[in-house]
């Protein structure tokens, strides 16, 4: 029999992706380990943070060019 | 609504308040093992009987889930009939992006990637997760180059955590 599951590919039998590998030397495990200590709820708490913080960084630009152009900065 | 940041706290309660059964994937996955990657969206496999169509739907309807990066306007209701005719869908919503899957490539349904989830304390609620070792699997069934330092990183974790590599079809 033929199924969906025979197509896609077997990625167990796959060797190493010598680009992942190549990659993996520069993990930071120091982040890694920092991480593992803490409790699931913890890191989605810090990567909330985190996402949270670029969000403001995002909306920063548009402030200034907002106080610049609408000359309400100073 | 676009481009708000995700809120995985309250994205994940509101799926599973309403009794959704759904499987966490995907980058917020990769973080609740331990990853140190930014993510700014949920991916959740979501499990397609009617009941639970209902309850996704029951859960999600009050976000105003809208299609990611579709210009505003078009015909598009998020109900029952939508999500039985569809199968993937990306999605903005009020607590941010949030990508339903009926099927992920190297996973499957619900029900095929079900036997590879870990049941995971998250913001106090048990939440299905994707194991560390299944995550990798469907990192690299993917196949895109934007996932090799994320899976370099996946794989050195599941190296600090000593585990054995049964990535398992």
């Amino acid at each position: 029999m033929y199924t969906r599951r025979m197509r896609e590919p077997d990625v167990t039998s796959l060797s190493p992706d010598p680009v992942v590998q190549a990659y993996k030397r520069d993990v930071d495990q120091t982040l890694l380990a920092r991480n593992l200590a803490l409790t699931p709820t913890e890191r989605l708490e810090q990567l909330q943070r985190f996402v949270d913080f670029v969000a403001d960084l995002r909306a920063a630009p548009r402030q200034t060019e907002h106080d610049e152009h609408g000359g309400q900065k100073r | 609504m676009a481009g708000r940041s995700a809120d995985f706290r309250a994205l994940l309660e509101a799926l599973s308040g309403a009794g959704v059964d759904f499987i966490l994937i995907g980058g917020v996955a990769a973080a609740a093992h331990g990853s140190a990657r930014a993510t700014f969206d949920v991916d959740v496999v979501y499990e397609r009987s009617t009941a639970n169509v209902e309850r996704l739907v029951r859960a999600l309807t009050s976000l105003r889930p809208y299609l990611r990066g579709a210009p505003p306007g078009l015909p598009f209701t998020f109900d029952v009939g939508t999500v039985t005719r569809g199968l993937n869908f990306t999605l903005d919503t009020t607590l941010g992006a949030l990508d339903l899957l009926g099927e992920v490539v190297g996973g499957g349904t619900f029900h095929e990637l079900a036997p590879f989830t870990v049941q995971l304390d998250l913001f106090g609620r048990w939440c299905r997760v994707v194991t560390l070792d299944k995550l990798i699997t469907l990192k690299r069934a993917a196949g895109r180059p934007k996932d090799h330092e994320a899976l370099a990183e996946l794989e050195a974790l599941r190296d600090v955590l000593g585990q054995d590599p049964p990535l398992r079809w």
